[in-house]
């Protein structure tokens, strides 16, 4: 099903406010632990300036390396258009469009993984290798959560799954919305390499696992690898107020209402990084399966009949 | 059933989960204890406010299962020092795993039953057979003595929950017997733990699967 031009638009606040989400949270930190922390905008910052710089690159590296960024940039972008945002459509939306959206995601994982890899760095390729153990865990968690808000809402698209006319409703079904919602923030926790799994700030190479993996890129390609990051957080966090938000009423109110949960998402995850430490890398794994327990047994309470 | 009753399910169910993978003794108890009060509200929730059967019902479990039992189980934890369960015989993602596959087990099982036994609901004896489930798994895979109790009371806890889908129909007396069974039960592990503590130094109950003395 192909949706007017100017759908399009829908993906606008994803590309201009996602790199503000990442402000927040480091606001949202910084004021917690009593620091004045960086500006709101510095995001922004650092991605232009980083645009501004001349690439690096190792003379070990192939191809693989140089395309790593722009491929999982361009697989976010076009996750991103299947996605609607608040009371907007989204570009495009056919039936069975959830399989593709995580599988973008997953793409765009692989590239990284790839150019990780391909730079023969030792650190980088332990980093690689986390990333691809910690996202198996966490995409049967995430399909589950998927399949939860298909089966509420008997649609196999994400369009009138999440946004649209058909918003979801929570119509005796509170128990198992809420158990897909906390599901999915422990997944969007995991796959935005946040605390309690990975720590963005972290400055030693043995504990990270998404950083490490994007040491060797520099300039453009880096802030291709920022701007992504970004934007696959906005892409959590908006699946996220969707189900947790009512729907309805007049278009610039429910975009209002979707702006501020996607606010609140964002100091909700730095309130989380500032009052947790990080787990033990072996007990990632039994915090994923976590996620996928609670998707599950929301599916299994809404095969069940719900509420009776 | 009310949006509330299904809500408490859905948290006793979550509350398996948790006694499954909780490693510290202290969480253990009070999942159970909070478990108890769940099953004590649903109680006066299923057979209405008005009933008094229901309301000694859930007045005694109170009293026991949320009061009693984990006060002399957390004095039980201090004099033995045993704070945590560091070696149980399955780890503990095996045991979130195995209780998931409890849960399972038990909608499955309980979409089997008799309309009559599902008066209350599918989801009552499954949340019902999933809190036994899982009872039973604290009972096998767990060894200190400590946790075995509380793995015992969990499975009382579901056999309690299944019969709530017939309290009108269970005679009082038969009710506040199991409960008394319980808590002489628990007052005689209680001894028992404290007596393998003073013996072994410790409540683990691998030592007596041994009861011979040692070889010089």
């Amino acid at each position: 099903m192909t949706l007017p031009w100017w759908n399009v638009g829908a993906v606008l606040p994803a590309l201009l406010l996602s790199p503000l989400l990442l402000g927040l949270m480091g606001k949202t930190k910084a004021l917690v632990a009593g620091r004045k922390g960086a500006p709101l905008l510095q995001p922004y910052r650092d991605i232009i300036r980083l645009m501004g710089k001349g690439a690096v690159y190792s003379r070990t590296t192939t191809w693989v390396f140089r395309a790593a960024p722009a491929v999982s940039l361009a697989s976010i972008l076009v996750a991103c258009m299947m996605l609607p945002a608040g009371p907007l459509d989204a570009p495009f939306a056919f039936a069975g469009d959830l399989v593709l959206f995580a599988y973008f995601l997953a793409l765009a994982r692989f590239a990284v993984i790839a150019g990780a890899l391909d730079t023969g760095s030792s650190f980088e390729g332990m980093g690689a290798s986390r990333e691809a153990a910690f996202s198996a865990f966490a995409e049967p968690g995430f399909f589950l959560v998927l399949g939860v808000l298909a089966l509420k809402q008997k649609a196999l698209s994400l369009g009138p799954i999440l946004g649209g006319a058909d918003v979801i409703t929570w119509d005796g079904q509170t128990p198992p919305l809420v158990l897909a919602a906390v599901a999915l923030f422990l997944i969007l926790l995991a796959e935005n390499s946040r605390i309690p799994v990975d720590d963005p700030t972290t400055h030693l190479e043995l504990t990270m696992i998404h950083e490490v993996m994007v040491l060797d890129h520099s300039g453009p390609d880096f802030a291709f690898i920022l701007y992504g990051s970004a934007l696959k957080l906005w892409l959590f966090g908006a699946v996220l107020v969707s189900i947790l938000l009512p729907g309805g009423g007049p278009a610039w109110a429910s975009m209002a209402l979707f702006l501020a949960g996607m606010a609140v998402v964002a100091v909700l995850v730095g309130l989380v990084e500032s009052i947790m430490a990080r787990l033990r890398m072996a007990r990632v794994p039994q915090y994923l399966s976590l996620a996928g327990v609670l998707a599950a047994l929301a599916a299994l309470l809404l095969m069940a009949g719900g509420q009776p | 059933m009310s949006a509330w009753s299904y809500t408490i399910l859905v948290t006793v169910l979550l509350l398996n989960l948790l006694l499954a993978v909780t490693s510290r003794l202290s969480v253990l108890i009070r999942g159970f204890a909070i478990q108890a009060a769940c099953i004590a509200v649903l109680a006066l929730l299923l057979d209405g406010f008005n009933s008094p059967h229901a309301w000694i019902v859930a007045g005694g479990v109170f009293t026991l299962k949320v009061v009693l039992i984990p006060y002399f189980l957390n004095r039980a934890v201090v004099r033995t020092n045993a704070r945590r369960e560091l070696e149980p015989l399955v780890s503990y993602g095996t045991s979130l795993l195995l209780a998931s596959l409890g849960v399972l087990l038990a909608f499955a099982l309980a979409a089997r039953l008799p309309m009559e036994a599902r008066r209350a609901g599918l989801l009552l004896a499954a949340a019902a057979f999933a809190t036994m489930l899982t009872g039973l798994l604290l009972l096998v895979t767990r060894s200190k003595a400590l946790t075995e109790v509380v793995g015992y009371l969990v499975l009382e806890n579901g056999i309690f929950l299944f019969g709530l889908t017939l309290l009108n129909r269970m005679p009082l007396m038969v009710e506040m017997g199991i409960l008394l069974d319980v808590f002489v039960g628990v007052f005689v592990m209680g001894i028992v733990v404290y007596n393998i503590h003073r013996t072994f130094d410790h409540i683990d109950v691998g030592a007596l699967t041994s009861l011979k003395e040692e070889e010089p």
